[in-house]
Parts: structure tokens; sequence; C-alpha cells
């Protein structure tokens, strides 16, 4: 209620100007009473008003002789885009995402910000062509591991391995669908870094498997109950001294829509992403990546979850460096420290 | 990378003072940033419907241009070649390469026999 309340003075602020006893969204009256507006803001204000409603009026007729709806919502979306109550919910980030413009302004800063991010790190990391053979980005994937100060961890980041051995929570906002639409998902996450000795390479393992999973942008945050779990989550389990595991989440459309085809698939023992997109007519819109490798806290996470204790691998000393069984690129001398102390 | 009218403004602060190579930002309130957005905003708006109409009248323009290139094409072959030679192959001509006004003018002040060269 007070929400609304001293929103509306602000609106009224915008519009007409800062009243003489201040600036309604500054708290203290000290701090009003001393702010000072620039000068000369109204008149250039007010011819400003003029253009943007103008140009939303041509914006909205252009919508009426539109050809399909999609168009039609996206002319609408466009035509109040600088509407300045629109700019100040949006600022203030107090919108519903249902509707077609505040979708339209969130989708620009992801276009701008998170996406081009999320991109370079799923190149530089590889997971492109590792795991899936490219990604056209439609909606944006966020990941929290649920605990207190804790907020989503940025693509790529490593992660402690007691802290991401919870499921993590994940939002998916699809920017491609329809305003007020919601979409279903099917959400993998594997790893492409398990060390194959015998043939001195890696496998692939899956980490989790979840099917009609429903999210939409109002609605965004993935629930595991209300969705079918096919491979419950398993933690990464890096072994000392091997390199770095990512943690590669794919985030894939069902393009029609909730499936009991999908809910009743069998698991076979070697998952493999690729043919099991293209069997199940599923579309990566989204992907995500964090890394995690051997740390302080790997004993106890394995002691948890009831494995034998981890390998310690060393580089293998050959003539030749391709020999060698598994090649380890970085070894720090504290690591070296720390296995003579703790034999882990 | 700045715009170069800020870099300008950089510029000055900075021969006037050492210390201050930016001016002192504004503090708005929500209220004012949102006004000062939606008068950013129409000024592009602006912009862009001025920077379209001009494209728009230099378009005809070509267009009418061309149409009449195309006439005498057709009704005088010799006397439009005559007009579409480059102006280097016409020789001699008033110099394009004319100096700016200078306080130390060079020793040779005009050269009446200038021709650009030919190609």
């Amino acid at each position: 209620m007070s929400l609304r309340n001293s929103s509306s003075r602000i609106i009224k602020a915008i519009y007409e100007g800062v009243p003489a006893t201040g600036p309604p969204s500054l708290r203290t009256r000290w701090s009003r009473l001393r702010y000072k507006s620039p000068e000369h803001m109204q008149p250039a204000f007010e011819e400003a008003l003029k253009i943007i409603n103008k140009d939303s009026e041509n914006q909205k007729l252009a919508a009426q002789n539109a050809s399909s709806s999609q168009v039609r919502e996206e002319l609408y979306a466009k035509s109040d885009i600088y509407n300045p109550e629109v700019q100040y919910n949006d600022f203030v980030n107090y919108v519903d995402l249902s509707n077609p413009t505040y979708k339209l302004l969130a989708k620009r800063r992801w276009l701008r910000r998170s996406m081009p991010t999320m991109m370079q790190r799923i190149e530089q990391l590889h997971v492109i062509p590792d795991t899936l053979p490219t990604l056209m980005p439609e909606a944006e994937t966020k990941i929290k591991f649920l605990l207190p100060k804790l907020d989503f961890i940025d693509p790529g980041a490593w992660v402690r391995n007691d802290i991401c051995m919870r499921t993590p929570q994940i939002s998916i906002s699809d920017f491609s669908l329809p305003a007020g639409t919601s979409g279903h998902y099917t959400v993998a996450i594997v790893n492409p870094d398990i060390p194959d000795l015998e043939n001195d390479s890696f496998n692939t393992d899956l980490h989790f498997l979840a099917t009609n999973v429903e999210a939409s942008l109002a609605n965004p945050i993935a629930n595991w109950a209300k969705s079918s779990v096919l491979k419950p989550y398993m933690p990464p389990v890096p072994e000392k001294n091997a390199p770095g595991q990512r943690m590669c989440v794919w985030v894939m459309r069902q393009e029609n829509g909730h499936s009991s085809n999908l809910e009743n698939k069998e698991l076979v023992s070697e998952f493999d992403l690729r043919s099991f997109v293209s069997e199940q007519n599923l579309r990566p819109v989204s992907a995500f990546v964090w890394r995690s490798k051997w740390d302080y806290t790997s004993p106890a996470v394995r002691e948890k979850l009831g494995l034998p204790r981890g390998r310690v691998f060393y580089r293998a000393r050959t003539e030749f460096a391709e020999d060698s069984v598994l090649h380890i690129t970085e070894r720090p001398k504290w690591q070296k420290v720390d296995e003579l102390y703790h034999n882990e | 990378m700045i715009k170069p009218g800020a870099q300008r403004v950089v510029n000055m602060l900075g021969v006037l003072s050492a210390s201050r190579r930016q001016p002192r930002r504004l503090k708005l309130c929500r209220e004012d940033i949102i006004r000062h957005k939606t008068i950013k905003h129409a000024y592009q708006l602006f912009t862009k419907n001025e920077q379209a109409e001009q494209k728009q009248k230099l378009d005809q323009q070509y267009l009418r241009i061309k149409e009449a290139a195309d006439l005498l094409q057709e009704l005088d072959p010799e006397l439009f070649a005559a007009t579409n030679v480059p102006p280097e192959k016409k020789g001699r001509r008033f110099p394009l390469e004319l100096r700016v006004p200078t306080d130390t003018p060079p020793r040779t002040i005009w050269s009446s026999t200038f021709a650009n060269k030919l190609r």
C-alpha cells in the first residue's frame, strides 16, 4: 500500500517536476530540503514528452495494421518503451514480466549484459563443441546454491565442493516465448571431464536430468518437485591433481510441450546428450557452466555421499610428454605439501 | 573511449586545473534521472527522424540526377560523355589544393602553372 502511495507521488514529480518540498523518492527530510533539481528541465521535458507521445501513437497505428500477432505484440511493446512511468517502474524493478513492454526491456538488458558473458564462457571453456555442437541463445539461465549470503553464481566460476553438494536452484527466463505464456524444458547437467585412464582420455558423466520443467518469465525458478526428475543430482567429486571439471548445464525447450514419453524414459548407463537431444525433439535454448576441482572439502563430500576415498594423480615421468598417462598442466607447490600431511 | 565533445571538456578542465580532470558528477534523484532519460530518448528519436528525412531527400535528389543523366545519354551521347570526363583528365584547372591563409606564407605564393598529375 505504501509503495503505491509513494510511487504515485514520485510519478507526479516526474511529470510535473520536483516539488518545492523536495523529491519524494528521497527518504529523509534533510536530504529532500538539500536537493536541488537542475534548472530549466521542465520545458525540455514537456517538449520531449510531446515527441515521445507522437512516436508512440505512430507505432500503435502501425501495430494495428501489423500482419502477424507476434509483430503486433512487438510493436505495441516498443511503442510504450520510452514512457516515463514505464522507465521508472523498470528502474526500480517494479515490473510485471507478463507485460510485453517490460519483457522487451528485460530482454534488451539480457542481450546487452548477461548473454555475451554466458556465450563467452561457454566458448572459452569449450562447452559448445564438447557437449553439444552449438547454441543459439534464446533464454537466460541463472544458477544458485541455496546458502545464506550466496547469490546467483557467475558462469564459469569455480565453486567449492561442499557448496555445490546441494541441488542447484535454476531460473529459466525464455524471452522467445510470447509474453504471459510458459514453456516446458528439459534440464541436463553433464560433466565431460571424468578422467579415463585406460584410453588416456576423458568421459562424459550425467549428473542431473529433469524433464517437463515448467517456467515462465513471471515464475522463472524451476520447481523440481513438480517436474519429473529422471536422474537426481549427483555432485561433482573431483580427484586430487586431476584437472578441474566443467559442470555444463543445458536447458532445452520441449517443442511439443509436456511430454509423457520423456517422463517414462529409461536411462542407459552411458548417456549421450547429442543423441538424446535429437531423439526427443529438444531445442537447446540456454546453457550455463561452473567448475569444480579438488579442494579441502572434497574428502568430507565423498564421506557424506558414501563414496570411497578418491585417487591422487601424479604426472607420469616418461621420456615424451605425450606418453604420460594423465597430463596435468598445473600443480601448485602448496598441493605437494598438502598431500604429504593429509595423504589424500 | 569518450565522445569527442566530452573529451574537449576534459581537455579544457585539464588545462584549468590538474586536479580536476572531469566535471563533478551530478547527483540526481530518481525522478530527475527518469526526466533526463526521457529528454535523452526524445532527442535520439528527433535526430533519428531528422536523419531519415535527410536520407530520403538525398535519395530523391540522386534519383532525379540519374533520370536527367539517362535522358541526356539517350538524346546526346557525345554531350553525356563530355560531362562525365573526370576533372583531372580535363588538364589545367583552378588549383583545388588551395592553401589556407596563414601568417607564415611560403616563398612561392602562387603556382600559376599548377596542374593535377594526369593518371
